[in-house]
């Protein structure tokens, strides 16, 4: 086993321990025995704030062509 | 490498699991979680970005080139979502198709997580430390996706 392996398999196992304790952090300790449509809301935040964005954007310049 | 860097990082994984379905939805959820909380950040940020860019632009046109960074983030991160449920039907009829079918949707969500980190980093919004670290080993995996991850369809058609 080469020192490169070595320290990237370090580096990968910091990472995943980082998300996972990232996950466990916000209070979900069930999280990998969950699907995905219950980890990630439909639609995703951010195209809920991008649908509520164009609609104040449609209301001050009109539609756009 | 990458190809290497994949397998380790699914061996690591493994550690979590007894099964290879097992290890393959652990690494689904990890995944799903760090999106999610790009999401929660990426939210905010688009919500403050429209309304500077609204009280700046004098028409739709200035309005949407203000907007365009942002909006392939939240573009990003659709196509990342659509790839997780891809991966996850992959693992839910593992006996079809097998490790290899998921090595290659596995590589796609790594594509789909750098697509995502090259959107923050030129939309300019301010992530975790750990998370923008993670996001970028996690999508070191890149190379081993066959085909780029579908274009989801244009969020005002998700709902």
């Amino acid at each position: 086993m080469t020192p490169e392996l070595v320290v990237l398999i370090i580096e990968a196992g910091a990472e995943l321990a980082k998300s996972l304790i990232a996950a466990f952090a916000q209070g979900d300790h069930t999280i990998l025995q969950r699907r995905i449509q219950d980890i990630l809301p439909a639609p995703l935040l951010t195209t809920i704030a991008k649908k509520l964005a164009d609609a104040e954007a449609e209301k001050k310049f009109g539609v756009a062509p | 490498m990458k190809k290497l860097s994949l397998v380790l990082f699914l061996v690591l994984t493994s550690a979590c699991a007894a099964t290879p379905q097992e290890t393959a939805r652990t690494v689904i959820a990890v995944t799903a979680a760090g999106v999610r909380s790009v999401d929660i950040v990426s939210a905010q940020a688009y919500t403050d970005r429209a309304r500077a860019a609204l009280a700046a632009s004098s028409d739709m046109t200035a309005y949407r080139a203000a907007m365009a960074p942002i909006d392939a983030l939240e573009e990003s991160l659709r196509i990342a979502d659509q790839a997780l449920l891809a991966a996850e039907a992959v693992v839910d009829a593992w006996d079809a198709g097998g490790s290899a079918q998921w090595m290659a949707v596995a590589a796609c969500v790594a594509a789909a997580l750098e697509r995502i980190r090259a959107a923050i980093e030129n939309a300019g919004v301010t992530l975790p430390a750990e998370l923008v670290s993670a996001l970028s080993t996690a999508s070191s995996f890149v190379g081993g996706c066959p085909s780029p991850p579908p274009a989801p369809a244009s969020a005002g058609g998700a709902s």
